[in-house]
């Protein structure tokens, strides 16, 4: 019975959670990589999540092929981040309250993406598994896109840790998210590098939403929900701190997995949001945040 | 403040009366529609003034006043309707309740500042809006806030047509009372203390304020005039809908601050009263309204930061004379010499 159980529920669930908290930790990687280097707090980055799969959807529908709608979807929204940080959130650096300035800019834009998505498609759609195969694993049968999408997510970990540990931008990068002036001083241009990171962070946004649509049905206000999460996530796991969002991103995952097997979606909220609550009174910044960003 | 000449408080007391005055005989030559449209903008001018003054006289951004807005509707609902309770022990608890959430939810986030205490404010609210949507009043235990749709009819003590102006001249009475209220409040030693905390906090530590408390206080007081706010909405539409809870209630709050001018009692009260009558217009030609209301964000944001009514009033003054601003070395040193004393 207890066996049946772990073999037919608990491994499965703690699997999918997995899967879901990796596809999440892409979202919030991007969101705290920009807040931590260029002082972003991006309210658009779930719509980017949510028209990259749309726009993933379109393309799919077109060459029926996930993977060139992922490219395509990616490339896109590469663009779209990189007009959005070059010609809107740039005139803002040198505001005074520069941060609640960009959040608020950025509430618009997320508006404006939200709506005109919406004048398009009311509808809720699912995609396919593109691989359609399932593995058998401790008794179970498990889709193998899942497993794929757990590999992608590490791949991804480890290509974050190269970045910020082994290259140049990762030592700007570093150095700017202590002391951008400082950074500028040296002779580097910063805000070049700030068009680097939002760029980077809509196309890690764009891929977990079009990863993430096999898993989970394509809507609307799917971006708004996941930015709230997303939100949670790198608050949960300090602010800016890349391996905090990570970690709390697979928490997240599992709590969410598990936690559904016995609550109801409602009290699943709640549980969500008491959980961010509780680890804010215990540890006011998060797991890794450090004092002073923003205070 | 010193720096200010009489004369221009004069002007402003003296449009300020005016308005008082064409909001009085308003009703004469409105419609009933009208009316309600302008309670309706009257009271998210009061939202609007909460969202304001913790903004510009604390340096709070609270997401999550919406909160307080829809604790104070539901208090109505739940009073009157699900208890059956006299409807002033409804009243009476609509201004107990949100600032006591308030000062509860406060003492969580006033750790924190700037962006971090957004997002609390933010997750504290929806917590409070995910729980009164989904619960509904046939679960045993929780069940007592009528789910998605809300608490309806909440009953009045006079019949509708005729509510509508007790509703109406209530509100136009309230904006005028807690706007006094907070232009004291911001004058006063306490406000002034808020004002040190909003330039730097740290300072103001070091001076010997004991900062944390002075933010749950003005927190607190926010709440309450949200909850005001909120408790007016219901009494005028007699529901309390979960919709008031949601974080796009407190965005539009947020952004009617920004559209008025943050920094300013005025402007917040301008900034809701105004996004009110362009949100009724907008979303009568077109049903997606939200894509202009976040356009004009963006511009808003880009072009006149302080507000569109600072930037309008700043032309306006640009010829006559320069305005005059404190800026923060300059307050703090009054403040340090205040205190020395």
């Amino acid at each position: 019975m207890v066996e049946e159980f772990i073999a037919k529920v608990l491994l499965p669930t703690t699997l999918n959670g997995l899967a879901f908290g990796i596809s999440i930790s892409l979202l919030s990687v991007g969101l705290t990589l920009v807040f931590g280097i260029a002082k972003i707090i991006n309210f658009a980055h779930g719509e980017m999540f949510m028209m990259g799969g749309w726009v993933a959807f379109v393309s799919i529908l077109f060459l029926e092929n996930f993977w060139v709608g992922l490219l395509i979807a990616v490339l896109f929204m590469s663009g779209f981040g990189f007009l959005i940080e070059r010609y809107l959130i740039s005139r803002l650096y040198t505001q005074q309250h520069s941060p609640l300035l960009i959040l608020i800019l950025t509430f618009g834009l997320a508006l404006i993406i939200r709506e005109s998505v919406r004048v398009f498609t009311e509808r809720d759609y699912t995609m396919p598994d593109p691989v359609g195969v399932l593995v058998p694993i401790a008794g179970t049968h498990y889709p193998v896109y899942r497993l794929l999408v757990i590999t992608i997510g590490l791949i991804f970990y480890l290509f974050f840790w190269f970045l910020i540990n082994r290259t140049r931008l990762g030592i700007i990068i570093r150095a700017a998210s202590e002391d951008s002036e400082m950074v500028s001083c040296l002779g580097i241009n910063v805000r070049r590098v700030y068009t680097y990171i939002f760029v980077l962070g809509s196309a890690l946004a764009a891929f977990a939403g079009v990863i993430m649509t096999p898993l989970w049905s394509l809507t609307v206000d799917i971006g708004a929900t996941m930015i709230l999460w997303a939100f949670i996530i790198i608050i949960i796991g300090g602010m800016g701190s890349i391996g905090g969002s990570i970690l709390a991103s697979i928490l997240f995952g599992q709590i969410f997995a598990l936690g559904s097997i016995w609550l109801e979606p409602r009290e699943m909220e709640i549980l969500i949001f008491g959980t961010l609550v509780t680890i804010l009174l215990v540890r006011p910044r998060g797991f890794f945040g450090k004092p002073g960003v923003l205070e | 403040m010193s720096g200010q000449s009489p004369f221009k408080n004069l002007r402003l007391h003296s449009i300020i009366i005016l308005a008082i005055v064409l909001l009085i005989i308003a009703p004469i030559v409105l419609s009933t529609f009208q009316v309600i449209l302008l309670a309706h903008a009257l009271i998210n001018g009061i939202l609007a003034l909460s969202v304001g003054f913790l903004l510009g006289y604390i340096g709070l951004l609270s997401f999550g006043q919406a909160a307080f807005y829809g604790l104070g509707a539901y208090m109505i609902g739940l009073v009157t309707v699900v208890l059956g309770w006299p409807f002033w022990a409804g009243l009476l608890l609509a201004l107990i309740v949100p600032p006591a959430a308030g000062a509860g939810i406060g003492f969580l986030a006033a750790k924190s500042r700037g962006i971090y205490f957004a997002m609390m404010t933010l997750a504290a609210g929806e917590v409070l809006h995910r729980y009164f949507f989904y619960t509904t009043y046939n679960v045993p235990g929780l069940g007592i806030t009528g789910g998605a749709n809300g608490i309806t009819p909440i009953p009045v003590p006079v019949q509708p047509p005729d509510w509508i102006y007790y509703v109406y001249y209530s509100s136009v009475f309230l904006v005028l009372v807690l706007y006094l209220f907070l232009d004291k409040v911001t004058k006063s030693s306490f406000g002034r203390a808020l004002q040190g905390i909003r330039e730097n906090e740290l300072r103001m530590r070091f001076i010997g304020y004991n900062t944390y408390v002075y933010k749950v206080v003005a927190f607190s007081m926010a709440a309450f005039i949200a909850g005001v706010a909120g408790m007016m909405n219901a009494l005028l539409h007699q529901i309390a809908a979960p919709e008031s809870m949601s974080w796009v209630v407190s965005g539009e709050s947020v952004l009617a601050t920004f559209l008025g001018g943050s920094g300013t009692l005025v402007g917040p009260i301008v900034g809701g009263i105004i996004l009110t009558y362009i949100i009724d217009r907008i979303s009568r030609l077109t049903a997606a309204y939200l894509i202009i209301l976040g356009a004009m964000v963006v511009v808003i944001i880009l072009f006149a930061p302080k507000g569109i009514v600072m930037y309008l009033l700043n032309i306006f003054r640009r010829s006559a004379s320069s305005p005059q601003h404190i800026t923060s070395k300059t307050y703090m040193s009054l403040h340090t010499k205040q205190t020395a004393v």
